[in-house]
């Protein structure tokens, strides 16, 4: 089957609709999306949506990366721009993985509270919406990220960069760190180095200390334009 | 690294608003095509600095393209010895605001570096230069990459019906993410109808919207931030900037009439002279 994407218009009724739709955020299901062409509009790539059902969790294990390298195998071939289309997460998210995404985010008792969570995990709001509020889209970028990283594997790069929310979000919120393959690779491979021993560089103070000196190199160095030897030494002086 | 005009260097950098090289300049013109298959740029540096040619030359340094977009993590570095250069790119790669930072940076080891162009506070003493470090850098362009861009403007307008108003009268609604064109039921419904034939599109264009363009970019002439969040405004500012257009330097017609693409003229060559396309 075609992958399908809602309609501008249908998130936006989907979005002003979160208080009248508690319920079924809590105990119900969209499915109604799924069986009306009339909400939907298709894209011209083939998707397996069965490929979906390996993406799961409880609430005692949020299993990340599994769930990471499951959506990535089910929708690597996604272009980035099309990754970056909110009608394509709120989709899956209320759909395919309706289920996933309250488990994993789940729906506080107090409507208010719940309201503002659901419209942070199944929608994607905000700069930063993609790669750490949406529920499936998170997913994705992350695995997007580590694929491109130099010298590991998917599993080992998603599990240092998921291990702590303090390292992963200072990596992914420094473009010269996230943009950068030869950076981002060197600072995965000291990370990895870390997990495999005393796991000292996932301290919030060591690992900003050190990412504050690389910092203070590129100021003066263009990083990006190096190898990724020459930026190997530059980060092995740092970490 | 960010373009920083107050940033201090540990050596001498030729850029924009520095004083390290007075009478010399670097500066770059790109120019972005989006097709259908691929996102195309042309780049040109020119730089007068003579000292720094000399070393590009003798391969102790090259000129250094950063094509980054924060939006899709994309960053690709063109580097070359040559000063203009043909770039693609796939165009599922690129959404959103587009970087396209300049440097001349040293690949060589530089051990003893003079210019007669330096300022010359910083005496006559040679300057060593190590790989990475940079000898000019120049403001970066910025373009924006989104499929509502490449519509046409009008794609922003909305017409829809409101009740009182008498026909021929109608009003523009600014507070919404499409700029609402009001209209009367029965002005609504010609309108729509009229639609349907090319001629009668490019009067609508070069009448009501033209109008309703014009207003809008005197609207975020004196915005003060409230409309920020709202498409239409990005839409016109991105096209704005894609466009080389710089709304304040205008009066809002003459941005409108840019933005638009010249409309009377459409009108000239397809109904006036009735040549099709």
């Amino acid at each position: 089957m075609k992958l399908q994407l809602l309609k501008k218009a249908t998130v936006k009724d989907l979005y002003d609709s979160v208080p009248a739709n508690l319920e079924r955020y809590r105990i119900g299901d969209f499915a109604h999306l799924k069986a009306d062409p009339g909400l939907l509009i298709e894209s011209q790539h083939e998707f397996d949506p069965s490929a979906l059902a390996l993406i799961h969790c409880t609430k005692d294990d949020d299993r990340e990366v599994e769930n990471c390298v499951a959506v990535w195998n089910a929708l690597h071939w996604l272009s980035p721009y099309l990754a970056r289309d909110e009608r394509l997460w709120t989709f899956l998210t209320h759909v395919y993985l309706l289920e996933y995404s309250r488990t994993r985010w789940p729906i506080p008792k107090d409507d208010e509270t719940a309201i503002k969570e659901i419209r942070r995990h199944f929608f994607v709001s905000g700069g930063r919406g993609f790669e750490r509020d949406n529920a499936v889209a998170r997913l994705w970028w992350m695995a997007y990220l580590c694929d491109k990283a130099e010298g590991l594997s998917l599993h080992d790069s998603l599990k240092v960069l998921l291990y702590k929310y303090d390292v992963r979000a200072n990596i992914m919120e420094r473009p010269t760190t996230s943009q950068s393959i030869h950076v981002f690779s060197a600072v995965l491979k000291k990370l990895k180095k870390s997990y495999d021993g005393d796991k000292s560089l996932f301290e919030r103070e060591a690992f900003r200390s050190a990412m504050r000196e690389l910092n203070l190199i590129g100021g003066t160095k263009l990083l990006p334009a190096l190898s990724s030897r020459e930026v190997d030494h530059f980060v092995d002086s740092c970490f | 690294m960010k373009f920083d005009p107050n940033k201090a260097f540990p050596y001498p950098v030729l850029r924009p608003y520095s004083d390290d090289y007075p009478q010399v300049d670097f500066q770059t013109t790109v120019d972005l095509t989006v097709g259908t298959d691929n996102i195309a740029a042309q780049i040109e540096c020119a730089i007068s600095a003579e000292a720094i040619v000399d070393q590009i030359e003798e391969g102790n340094a090259e000129y250094v393209w950063v094509v980054s977009c924060r939006d899709t993590y994309f960053r690709t570095v063109i580097k070359t010895a040559q000063s203009q250069v043909a770039a693609e790119f796939p165009p599922g790669s690129l959404r959103g605001e587009v970087q396209i930072d300049p440097y001349v940076v040293v690949t060589r080891p530089i051990p003893d570096y003079t210019s007669s162009d330096l300022n010359p506070e910083f005496g006559k003493d040679p300057f060593a230069f190590s790989p990475g470090d940079i000898l000019a850098q120049d403001e970066p362009q910025v373009f924006f990459i989104d499929r509502d861009l490449f519509r046409p403007l009008t794609s922003v307008f909305e017409l829809v019906k409101r009740d009182g108003l008498s026909d021929g009268e109608w009003l523009i609604d600014f507070e919404q993410d499409h700029v609402q064109i009001q209209l009367s039921a029965s002005m609504k419904e010609a309108i729509d109808d009229a639609r349907n034939s090319p001629a009668n599109r490019l009067i609508l264009l070069n009448s009501l919207y033209f109008s309703a363009v014009t207003e809008a970019v005197q609207k975020l002439l004196q915005d003060e931030g409230e409309y920020d969040t709202y498409r239409w405004a990005q839409i016109i500012r991105q096209q704005a900037v894609n466009n080389g257009l710089d709304l304040s330097a205008h009066d809002a017609y003459v941005s409108a009439n840019r933005l638009m693409k010249y409309p009377l003229n459409v009108l000239n060559v397809r109904v006036f002279q009735g040549k099709t396309e």
